[in-house]
């Protein structure tokens, strides 16, 4: 699949500008994805109209819609279904990239033609997916993310080992190492199950029935299931049937989101650690979807407990990182933070260890908040707890949903202190401290003035300094990096790789 | 126009200065405000008068909405007479500190490594009075580093001030 000509200008003849005697030093080979991606690509809109059509198809059987003849919409679905196979082949035959020892160029657009070169050391992030249908072909997406706030350039569709070990050779040239991709290709490649290959070690790995179980205790199923029973009972006391139905469609459809977030995304979760040392995140039913963790941008780690959890006693583990925005997070673009679906304390305690290495968390003194807010707080004032050591602060909060914020003092953004009038009134001011837009909101609430104030000065100071020592709590962990206290109540984590889920 | 008095001992040790004082935003950042709300009470005036005017037909009538809206001028008016003096920056070696409120006070502390960008934005009105507004854009959303209000001289210096610190202080992400 590879044009010695450039796209530009392909039937050009010859200048003869070019000096006969100098050999180019270097002429980039120009290919294209995979030739079955167009017919990925029309499959996946296939997938949509019948799924689309099928989502109207009571209408058509109750013949409350006047529709044409079932072969006029079969053909309709069929005609769109070329239609953007054909879109695709044009894409295709116009996508070109070229990613060797010396440069990753892509160049897309039929119109209006588009390249775009990457800096090897500008790269954040590269990774693989793999949709279902390009999945049952062998194809995979690569993406490669370089600088933030730019959207990612992406390859559609490239053979699964071929994207493997693209991805494998752009993670080493973006930390600096020299590799060519001829020695790449040479390495131990991942499967088709689990995006691991044999360099890769497996830190974590949770069952089937951990993900199946975590759904069933979770707090969206059970909402769904109480609100759905309310709604029906409500809708039978008052002799509306229809209209609880109807109110019931926007439950159930919750719940099918609920259940492709926790079911479907997270089933087959691993948490690997790469040869380069980085952590990489794979996971998924029918698209699997893997996302490299390099550790330093990290920006903070959510912990969280929903009630149900309480019983069985895990938690979930979320990740602040940089380039990953929260606004971002529709359909392709969707990127994953969480590190930790649903983990024992131990694994709690491991997968922290990992992903902030070298903190300690079980040094944190966590502070209570004094019983005063309960004028404000009266449902939460006991869960409310406040803390930092040098290295990291930890705020908790929540009556029902145990919520536990963590931020590495050498990555916070800012640190804002506020007070309303309710607070003013009850002497006490809470303590913010920014991160890059995720899942972590780290707020210290509610804290006695007398220690607000000094307690943000302590974290600023802390901070300078971490950031002084060139994150140098970043040290890299081995196998047998010591486990974390678990802060709070948490039992030390064992740390043991052995003690996943299995 | 003195500084207004605070409202407790406890907030003034909360919300007080680092070791530098506190610059003050300029005065004419009132004006500007009690123009703009003027303007939007002005339109809000003719609307709600023409139309109180169309459908009762009685002009008596319209000096309902124009108490109205002078009353929530008037107010507004008030509200930022108290929060002017409550707006205040510093420098220090390290950190830009920025504090504003009156009701839900806020101090924000941004080191200067975490600067990204620095914005400065002047609207039709704020050039009119020679001002502009400083913001210092971090990697966070939360961060609100927002300083109004400030002469053209103060916020050029302030932004090469900002980027020169920030060049020379940049920590990675």
């Amino acid at each position: 699949m590879s044009s010695p000509t450039e796209p530009s200008a392909p039937d050009a003849p010859p200048t003869g500008s070019e000096p006969p005697g100098v050999p180019a030093p270097h002429r980039p080979v120009l290919e294209r994805p995979h030739p079955l991606t167009p017919l990925v690509r029309g499959w996946i809109v296939l997938v949509a109209g019948i799924f689309g059509f099928s989502q109207n198809i009571t209408d058509i059987m109750s013949g409350r819609s006047e529709l044409p003849p079932w072969w006029v919409l079969v053909g309709l679905l069929l005609l769109v279904a070329v239609a953007a196979g054909l879109a695709g082949l044009a894409s295709w035959w116009f996508t070109r990239f070229v990613i060797d020892d010396d440069e990753v160029r892509v160049e897309t657009g039929w119109l209006q033609r588009r390249s775009r070169r990457v800096a090897f050391d500008r790269i954040q992030s590269v990774d693989v997916d793999q949709p279902l249908a390009a999945r049952l072909l062998g194809l995979a997406e690569l993406r490669i993310e370089a600088g933030a706030g730019e959207s990612a350039t992406r390859l559609r569709y490239l053979q699964r080992t071929r994207a493997y070990t693209l991805r494998d050779y752009l993670l080493q040239r973006a930390v600096g190492q020299r590799a060519t991709v001829a020695d790449v290709g040479q390495g131990p490649q991942a499967g088709a199950l689990v995006d691991a290959s044999a360099a890769d070690r497996v830190l974590l790995a949770m069952s089937p029935a951990r993900i199946v179980g975590a759904f069933l205790l979770s707090a969206e199923l059970w909402w769904s299931v109480v609100l759905g029973v309310v709604v029906v009972g409500v809708g039978r006391g008052l002799g509306v049937e229809v209209i609880s139905l109807a109110a019931l469609f926007p439950l159930a459809l919750g719940l099918v989101s609920a259940i492709s977030r926790r079911l479907v995304h997270q089933y087959n979760f691993r948490l690997l650690r790469t040869p380069l040392g980085g952590l990489r995140v794979t996971a998924g039913l029918t698209r699997l979807g893997s996302q490299s963790l390099p550790l330093d941008r990290i920006q903070g780690v959510r912990i969280s407990q929903s009630l149900l959890w309480r019983i069985p006693g895990w938690w979930q583990a979320d990740i602040d990182m940089v380039g990953v925005s929260a606004g971002n997070e529709d359909g392709e673009d969707r990127r994953e933070s969480t590190v930790l679906p649903a983990g024992t304390t131990g694994e709690l305690g491991f997968v922290l260890a990992q992903v902030l290495p070298g903190i300690d968390l079980g040094a944190v003194q966590l502070h209570r908040v004094p019983a005063r807010v309960r004028w404000i707080r009266w449902f939460d004032q006991q869960t409310l707890r406040w803390g930092a050591t040098p290295q990291a602060a930890i705020a908790d909060s929540g009556l029902l949903v145990r919520h536990g914020e963590i931020v590495p003092l050498h990555k916070f953004q800012s640190v804002r202190l506020t007070q309303g009038p309710l607070q003013r009134l009850l002497r006490v001011a809470s303590v913010h401290l920014d991160t890059t837009p995720g899942p972590v909101h780290h707020v210290a609430r509610h804290l006695p003035v007398e220690q607000a104030r000094p307690y943000a000065e302590q974290l600023l100071a802390w901070g300078s300094a971490a950031r002084r020592s060139g994150s140098g709590v970043r040290t890299p962990v081995g196998p047998s990096a010591g486990p974390p206290a678990g802060p709070r109540t948490r039992p030390p984590g064992t740390g043991d790789v052995d003690t996943r889920s299995r | 126009m003195s500084p207004r008095p605070d409202t407790g001992r406890t907030s003034d040790i909360l919300f007080a200065g680092p070791d530098v004082e506190w610059r003050p935003i300029s005065p004419r950042w009132r004006t500007v405000h009690w123009l703009a709300s003027g303007i939007t009470a002005l339109v809000a005036v003719v609307v709600l008068g023409v139309s109180v005017q169309l459908v009762f037909g009685r002009w008596e009538l319209t000096l309902v909405p124009i108490a109205l809206v002078a009353a929530l001028w008037l107010w507004n008016a008030w509200l930022v007479l108290r929060r002017w003096p409550a707006w205040g920056y510093a420098e220090t070696a390290d950190e830009l500190w920025v504090r504003h409120g009156v009701l839900f006070r806020s101090l924000t502390v941004v080191p200067y490594g975490r600067l990204q960008v620095v914005d400065v934005n002047a609207g039709p009105l704020q050039r009119a009075f020679g001002l502009a507004a400083v913001t210092l854009v971090t990697a966070s959303a939360d961060s609100d580093a927002h300083i109004p209000g400030l002469p053209y001289a103060e916020a050029t210096r302030l932004r090469d001030q900002l980027t020169a610190r920030g060049d020379s202080q940049g920590s990675g992400l």
